[in-house]
């Protein structure tokens, strides 16, 4: 018990110290600009919230469209305790790109004009309404949860017939808005590093989100065990890490075919920051995940599943990171780095998220199977007999 | 006839004497930032300057790109190219997420970085102006002739005019006349433009092709998609089922 | 350099926790052995049936069932090794023993959970410790006396699972009555909502005993 009491208070001293600084931050940003808390300059306009807050975010959310194709569309049931756990996560994690977008746009309050003011040119239009759209399509995945927590059966029944077109409608919304956030970066072939600049960037951001996703719905698993007592489903993750590693492999063949068949492999040999950063995002994002994912008995093992799903997360990291900021640190000679209040801001919303998310669980049917319909499904097969 | 306007910038003619920029900023109702107008930078008060490379003066200031990467990429359409030529920006429809900034491949945008409910400020070829039919504030200004205004295919005409009269001069090519498919400012200079802070790696394609292409392929992604999806549900739907009814058969015959 | 900043961020705020939790005497869950027993990773096969003396019963043909001992008994007893099981051609009733054998050396039994005559065993699992709980290492197939009977005394495979996670909130209360502090004893893991695997087989004779009776004669 007073075990119980100390890491709440260890955890809850260093999110209270964040909230508050976050807070601080934010009071300047909305009435200072974006001066006096960023160092965002002319030379260097697209900083951490857009490569962290944005990017990154999205990327590890992609666990919730996965497990979602894997349970409704490709009906291997056995994954279903994993999905709403999932949903849940990457729900939040949407809600908080969104936030993070208010606080990056200079003008927030017109965030409604990309609703209908259309340029259809732009990527960025693609991505807000494709970010929009997915929101609203987690929430009606999410809302079984909330219905079967008040027992709203009536609107239950009418989410679960139209279950399957949302849930379609969410992979083909992720796959667009995960590869486009590759191809925001297409229009820049001057500005940025050759190592990263590539017309398949769409395709390197979709598959790479998807080694992630499950990589993250692993690493979350795991969140929930140490947080809410609960289990780790092993056979369950086991599988899951194998599929990242399958993915992650995709990424690094198609990644150094394109160097090679492109004639920049020579750009490796090069000693500078960008060499170091790519080697270090290829080694902890596809080598060390492939080389511990693969092997099942490493798969088994609780220990090695964990770390292999935390090197695919960092590996992740610095994927977006680099292509968004140090591929383009060399034309822009900005040397960019984070502000505290950046940062602080960051660390505010992801805190925030986490504890939405505890609070869920503490409220909601989160860890619960989808009862009703399996309870269904058996009464079917007993009165068959 | 096109009825595309353009500037041309000779920069072998070009003294350093500050006139345009002194006049941009007054047209442009600018704040005074800097009293010598060759040790000033491009900033959200300053839409051009004159750059001093070791003796050569260069201007700097918006392109006005035939296919502006930067109306391309607005997601609200803030940025627009007129049919004057002049690319130009609405402060109205901004949401302020600086993408123009980010793509722009000559790095022109600037931003009211303190500004609480900043705008995006560069070089607007003082649209109003030449929709009056007058020419730009800089050009007008120019006692040595440098920056000269007109209609595009005539400026076009005449640098190349100069260029096969005094090659000597001349580096051998107008900067504007391909790069990402082309500017409305046309820059001539006698040494290589990457020796005057030119961006000099720009494809000769217009940018809003590259991610055109991409762009291009979402109606196949989501109509195959739909299909492939589609197809997996019924098909793995069906193999769970016949699954399920084997294994109910091989029960009733036991 | 700010990916650099990112990712290393993200690595010390896990290693933090780390030991934060080591300072609680707590383990993060990648780091707790891969035995152990807890509650949501308890696995019940579909279209299976569960007595409540944890012996499953798979459906052969219309009176004759598969049974076998489930993930519960071998988790909460470990190194369950069965020595005799009931004989070929032999009509048993509910309630007689059907194996027996011994748990980590103590001695235990399980028990019939219908009546029926069994026409085959699986000498296979003699001697040596049970690990494929639902296939390989069945134990005998019976031909019970009374379809009607089965439904009466076993679960569903869906039913069965949140059964045995009831079972698992019982096991640990017999385990806090049966050892005045189980913690000293290393039966429950340090986070009090798991249990080590084989708990209950490392304690003396008698518990396994009472657990037997407790648990396996329904």
């Amino acid at each position: 018990m007073k075990a119980a009491f100390l890491r709440l208070t260890f955890w809850k001293v260093i999110a209270v110290a964040i909230i508050t600084f976050g807070l601080y931050s934010t009071f300047l940003r909305f009435t200072q600009g974006l001066a006096s808390v960023t160092n965002l300059s002319d030379s260097f306009p697209w900083g951490m919230w857009i490569g962290f807050d944005i990017l990154c975010g999205v990327c590890l959310a992609a666990g919730g469209f996965l497990i979602c194709a894997i349970t409704h569309i490709f009906n291997i049931e056995e994954f279903k305790p994993l999905t709403r756990s999932a949903i849940l996560t990457a729900f939040l994690g949407y809600v908080m790109v969104v936030f993070a977008l208010l606080f990056d746009l200079g003008r927030p309050l017109n965030i409604w004009h990309a609703l209908i003011m259309w340029n259809p040119h732009s990527v960025m239009f693609e991505v807000a309404w494709c970010v929009m759209l997915y929101s609203s399509v987690l929430f009606l995945e999410f809302s079984p949860v909330i219905l079967e927590r008040f027992q709203l059966t009536r609107l239950l029944k009418i989410v679960k017939r139209v279950s399957l077109p949302i849930m379609i409608l969410g992979v083909l919304l992720s796959t667009l808005h995960q590869s486009s956030l590759g191809s925001l970066f297409l229009i820049v072939p001057a500005k940025m590093h050759p190592l990263w600049y590539s017309p398949l960037l769409p395709v390197y951001f979709y598959l790479s989100a998807i080694g992630t996703g499950f990589g993250m719905i692993i690493f979350e698993s795991y969140l929930s065990a140490r947080s809410f007592n609960k289990g780790l489903e092993m056979p369950l993750l086991s599988r899951i890490g194998l599929f990242a590693a399958i993915f992650v492999a995709a990424v690094f063949v198609i990644r150094f075919s394109d160097l090679a068949l492109t004639g920049k492999l020579h750009y490796l040999l090069i000693p500078c920051q960008e060499t170091y950063m790519f080697a270090l995002e290829i080694v902890i994002g596809m080598i060390i995940p492939f080389a511990i994912l693969i092997q099942k008995r490493n798969r088994q093992s609780r220990k090695w599943l964990y770390f292999g799903s935390v090197s695919l997360i960092v590996g992740a990291l610095l994927n977006r990171l680099n292509v968004s900021i140090t591929a383009l640190n060399g034309f822009s000679k900005a040397n960019y780095f984070p502000s505290v209040n950046e940062i602080a801001i960051t660390m505010m919303l992801v805190v925030i998220g986490m504890i939405a998310f505890k609070y869920a669980v503490q409220y909601l049917p989160v860890f619960a199977e989808e009862e009703h319909t399996e309870v269904l499904d058996t009464n079917v097969v007993v009165e068959n007999e | 006839m096109s009825t595309q306007k353009g500037l041309l910038f000779d920069s072998t003619m070009c003294v350093g004497c500050g006139e345009c920029y002194r006049a941009c900023k007054t047209t442009n109702k600018l704040p005074e930032t800097n009293s010598d107008p060759l040790k000033d930078h491009l900033s959200c008060s300053t839409y051009t300057v004159i750059e001093d490379h070791q003796g050569k003066y260069t201007r700097k200031l918006c392109m006005h790109c035939a296919e502006p990467t930067c109306a391309s990429v607005c997601p609200v359409g803030a940025l627009t190219k007129t049919s004057e030529g002049p690319v130009v920006y609405d402060e109205n429809k901004c949401i302020g997420c600086r993408y123009c900034m980010q793509a722009c491949p000559h790095s022109i945008p600037r931003y009211e970085w303190t500004s609480n409910n900043p705008r995006v400020r560069k070089c607007i070829m003082c649209h109003e102006r030449v929709k009056a039919g007058m020419q730009t504030a800089c050009a007008e200004a120019c006692p040595a002739g440098a920056t000269i205004f007109g209609n595009l295919d005539e400026l076009k005409a005449e640098a190349l005019k100069r260029i096969k009269e005094s090659p000597s001069t001349y580096y051998p090519h107008v900067y504007g006349m391909k790069e990402g498919g082309g500017t409305n400012v046309l820059v001539l200079a006698s040494t290589p433009f990457d020796q005057l802070g030119f961006v000099t790696n720009l494809p000769d394609e217009a940018l809003p092709n590259f991610t055109k292409r991409a762009l291009e392929k979402i109606p196949t992604v989501v109509s195959a998609g739909t299909v492939f999806l589609g197809g997996m549900y019924w098909l793995t739907k069906r193999k769970n089922e016949i699954a399920k009814e084997n294994a109910q058969a091989k029960e009733r015959k036991n | 350099m700010v990916a650099l900043f990112v990712a290393l961020t993200f690595i010390i705020f896990l290693v933090i926790d780390f030991f934060v939790l080591r300072s609680q005497k707590k383990v993060h869950p990648a780091f707790m052995p891969n035995s152990v027993f807890d509650k949501s990773s308890i696995y019940f096969p579909g279209k299976y049936l569960l007595s409540k003396g944890h012996i499953w019963l798979q459906a052969l043909k219309n009176d004759t069932y598969k049974l076998g001992l489930d993930e519960f008994v071998v988790r909460a007893m470990n190194n369950i090794v069965i020595n005799t099981i009931a004989e070929e051609g032999t009509k048993i009733k509910k309630g007689d023993v059907l194996f027996s054998g011994t748990a980590g050396g103590h001695p235990v039994a399980f028990y019939a959970p219908v009546g029926g005559t069994v026409s085959q065993i699986n000498t296979n699992i003699l001697n040596k410790n049970i690990e494929d709980i639902y296939n390989e290492d069945w134990g005998v197939i019976l031909q019970v006396e009374s379809q009607a009977k089965i439904q009466e005394i076993a679960f569903e495979a869906v039913k069965a699972k949140a059964w045995m996670q009831s079972e698992f909130k019982r096991l640990k209360d017999f385990l806090t009555i049966q050892t005045a502090e189980p913690e000293l004893a290393g039966l429950t893991m340090a986070d009090g909502g798991n249990i080590a695997e084989g708990a209950v087989s490392m304690l003396s004779d008698k518990v396994v005993a009472a657990f037997e009776n407790d648990f396996l004669k329904q």
